[in-house]
């Protein structure tokens, strides 16, 4: 791409390279931090690393979902364990909050009955 | 494949925005959005950015999220003003998100890092009111000397992220910070966090401390296991509550001192 002025040379290098070389060096800082990690958060790190790159491009957007969805629920989760009280949450829904939140409900328990 | 730059403000889905006379693909397209451009990537949108490629917001230059848009083990490099607003920016993979000095990152609605991505803050990061930033998954965070992160929403730190604090943070009256499973916050000695909201720290979490931590009169900082301490706290508050489980060691895990009954009111105190 031409060189705008207003753009640092660092960031400029950076987008010199190709796709495929802006790609590598971005695994190879990834390897570098799991690399940093302990063995068991590097071993859980790349299970997780392997998992998302199994799925297919066009079902990542389906993943990114999925790992929102039960990073809530996972949170939420952990709270109520905790001893807050569910009900407190659902009170501080608006009522489009509150209609998304009874569709998602709807939703799951209808696509995982058999 | 092509590199799309805006010749105007106007809709990121709008042909007439971009040089090339048609829509990028982020599949196959990079994108930069040019100096004195406002590009609004519009609600109810969804796009995902591809291993590879890149968002570049130049100085002057502005994004604003209203949809979804997701960038995989690809590079957002913003000199400019990038605001999610709608529903949300998720950054994953290897992808980085940088955020030069004197750049903005304004979040609104949602903002997630996730799956081992990495965020330099350079510049300054916001999280307004009643939105959330979320970090899981082994990513990583760092807020550079000269940037600063502004917290009047939630920052979720959880599982397995790190972050790494070498400027100032402030969890402003109303904002909050939250830390559990497995996080880890550094603190470093160039670094400062400086509570007038409320900072957990809960679940397995682990904050260290090099630089400051200072807690306001509207401040509260809520712990939920140890606190080791190797330099100093000195304050006119007071701890409000610790834990029956709850430990103030030393650096080498020695308690420093004991409650008999850290509940209650009980006036025993174990030296």
């Amino acid at each position: 791409m031409p060189n705008p002025p207003d753009i640092p040379q660092e960031v400029q290098d950076r987008l010199n390279r190709t796709p495929a070389q802006r790609k590598a060096d971005l695994e190879a800082k990834r390897q570098a931090r799991l690399d940093a990690m302990t063995l068991e958060e590097r071993q859980a790190a790349q299970m997780q690393i392997d998992r998302v790159n199994a799925i297919p491009d066009d079902k990542r957007p389906a993943f990114a979902q999925a790992s929102g969805l039960a990073v809530t629920a996972k949170t939420i989760k952990a709270r109520v364990d905790g001893g807050m009280a569910l009900r407190d949450v659902l009170d501080q829904l608006n009522a489009e909050e509150s209609a998304a939140v009874d569709w998602l409900v709807s939703a799951v328990t209808i696509a995982r009955t058999p | 494949m092509a590199t799309f730059t805006s010749i105007q403000s106007g809709s990121w889905h709008t042909a007439t925005t971009w040089d090339q006379g048609a829509i990028p693909n982020l599949a196959v397209d990079d994108v930069v959005i040019a100096a004195g451009h406002t590009v609004t990537f519009g609600a109810g949108q969804y796009a995902s950015l591809y291993p590879g490629r890149f968002i570049l917001v130049v100085g002057g230059g502005a994004l604003r999220v209203l949809g979804a848009l997701d960038a995989y083990s690809s590079d957002v490099l913003v000199l400019g003003t990038l605001t999610t607003e709608g529903d949300y920016l998720y950054i994953w993979g290897s992808a980085e998100l940088t955020v030069y000095p004197g750049a903005t990152l304004s979040v609104v609605s949602g903002f997630y890092l996730a799956s081992t991505a990495t965020a330099s803050i350079q510049g300054q990061m916001n999280v307004e009111l009643g939105a959330l930033a979320d970090l899981f998954d082994y990513p990583t965070l760092t807020l550079e000397v000269g940037g600063t992160i502004q917290t009047y929403g939630i920052c979720y730190f959880e599982w397995n992220s790190q972050v790494v604090i070498r400027d100032d943070l402030s969890i402003e009256e109303g904002g909050a910070v939250s830390l559990f499973d497995y996080p880890v916050v550094t603190i470093e000695g160039s670094g400062g966090v400086f509570v007038y909201g409320t900072f957990y720290v809960a679940w397995n979490a682990r904050c260290e401390l090099f630089g400051y931590l200072g807690v306001a009169s509207t401040g509260l900082i809520n712990v939920y296991k140890d606190i080791r301490i190797g330099g100093r706290m000195t304050g006119g508050g007071k701890i409000v509550m610790l834990r029956r489980e709850g430990r103030i060691l030393d650096f080498s895990e020695n308690p420093v001192f004991v409650l008999d009954r850290a509940y209650g009111y009980s006036k025993a105190l174990v030296a």
